[in-house]
């Protein structure tokens, strides 16, 4: 009897899968990234730990990332589907943020949105082609590339009475540029 | 780093517990299904059957029905990572094994903390478990942590696991306080949008500041977001 109502699940769960979108993140090796993006990835200096491979899928639309850590911090090195790097993001928090870009964030915030919390910070260096990829990594790195880095930021926002989770782009004097709506985690269900 | 290795110490250490069982030892099985619906993004329900049997009992094995509950939660989420909640669980007993069934109340607050692919969780909750002939009062706190078993976020297809420990104190009028510990390994399956499965296992101590019993669960749910 529990097997039949176990089966029975499984079927709608198949069907439930085909309504839904295409958007998958998936950890690989780096012998699957794209040949131009592994040889990038080999000019990251040896101090680089725990560094993982991921292919991102969304719809039509695949890129790759290199997750990894160095001198405590935490780095995100964005390729696009052919292997060219698209940018490199550091984890920080909001209150490391410069003090006038914060405000001019916090003000975003405070006059779009009744509530909001943020939950994740990133500073985001956009690569320009003008200079080889390994160097602009090496700049980046060393904290040296002069760069003024945009910021992407989650936070959850209350949006007419609902509470939503967007992922929010600033420049790097904090004006907004624009948000997408994401998916809370499908764990939302586990355990509690 | 492969997060499963860490699934295989789990069981090991499970499968080296269960090597040590003695006749204070009993095998159960637990087989739960949930169905969870959110109304808006501050309130959730959730109403859920799960029926709990022996395997094991007196050195042998053995099956046998112990309890069906029928139980309830209603969760106001605080904010992204804070929520409380409010349950009410019926266990029936009495016309299965003898044993009293139960009427149970249940406050909780549960607070999670996200650090890329690991979540951790903090449960606190407090219960008040009517008997026919007393009323047990117990407070249990609960850490968990859970993650996915591919990448740093959970797609449709993909696996889970989660570990928690929990520490549980009973309180009543006719009985001596009594300490409970658990800890329960689940590995969960995203099948879909919808719906999840999960095996686990569960091993507790209970009245170990009494006479310790000791329990193993195999635990199976599947839980329905409609």
């Amino acid at each position: 009897m529990r097997l039949n109502v176990l089966l029975i699940l499984l079927c709608f769960g198949q069907f439930a899968l085909g309504q839904t979108k295409n958007e998958k993140e998936e950890r690989i090796k780096l012998s699957e990234f794209p040949l131009a993006a592994q040889k990038i990835v080999e000019t990251l200096p040896k101090n680089c730990k725990r560094v993982n491979f991921y292919k991102e899928t969304d719809g039509q639309k695949q890129s790759f990332e290199a997750k990894f850590k160095h001198k405590g911090k935490r780095y995100s090195l964005e390729f696009s589907k052919e292997g060219i790097v698209e940018d490199l993001e550091v984890l920080t928090k909001f209150k490391a943020v410069k003090t006038n870009v914060k405000t001019e964030i916090t003000d975003y915030f405070k006059s779009t949105y009744s509530k909001h919390k943020v939950i994740k910070v990133q500073k985001q260096y956009v690569y320009n082609s003008n200079i080889e990829a390994s160097q602009f990594i090496a700049n980046v790195l060393s904290q040296n590339s002069g760069i003024a880095p945009n910021f992407e930021i989650i936070a959850e926002v209350k949006v007419e009475k609902q509470r939503v989770l967007r992922e929010f782009e600033f420049d790097d004097k904090g004006t907004f540029i624009s948000f997408r709506t994401i998916n809370s985690t499908s764990y939302e269900h586990v355990l509690y | 780093m492969s997060y499963t290795k860490y699934l295989l110490y789990a069981l090991v250490c499970f499968a080296g517990l269960q090597s040590y069982a003695q006749s204070n030892f009993e095998g159960l099985g637990e087989s739960g299904f949930a169905l969870n619906k959110r109304l808006s993004s501050h309130y959730k329900f959730n109403f859920a059957v799960r029926s709990r049997y022996y395997l094991y009992q007196d050195d042998a094995l053995n099956f046998e029905n112990r309890q069906l509950d029928f139980v309830h939660f209603s969760t106001l989420n605080l904010d992204y990572n804070h929520a409380l909640s409010l349950g009410v669980q019926y266990r029936l007993r009495a016309t299965i094994d003898g044993e009293s069934d139960e009427l149970r109340f249940t406050q909780q607050f549960n607070y999670t903390k996200k650090n890329h692919a690991l979540r951790f969780g903090h449960r606190v909750r407090f219960e008040q478990r009517i008997l026919d002939e007393l009323t047990i009062f117990r407070s249990r706190y609960r850490f968990a942590v859970d993650f996915p078993l591919n990448g740093e976020k959970l797609d449709v297809g993909e696996g889970y696991l989660i570990s928690s420990i929990e520490g549980l104190l009973s309180i009543s009028k006719r009985i001596k306080p009594e300490l409970d510990y658990r800890t329960t390994t689940h590995i969960g399956w995203l099948v879909s949008e919808a719906l999840k499965l999960q095996f686990g296992l569960e091993y507790r101590f209970e009245a170990f500041n009494i006479d310790t019993e000791e329990k193993l669960f195999l635990l199976t749910s599947a839980i329905l977001k409609i």
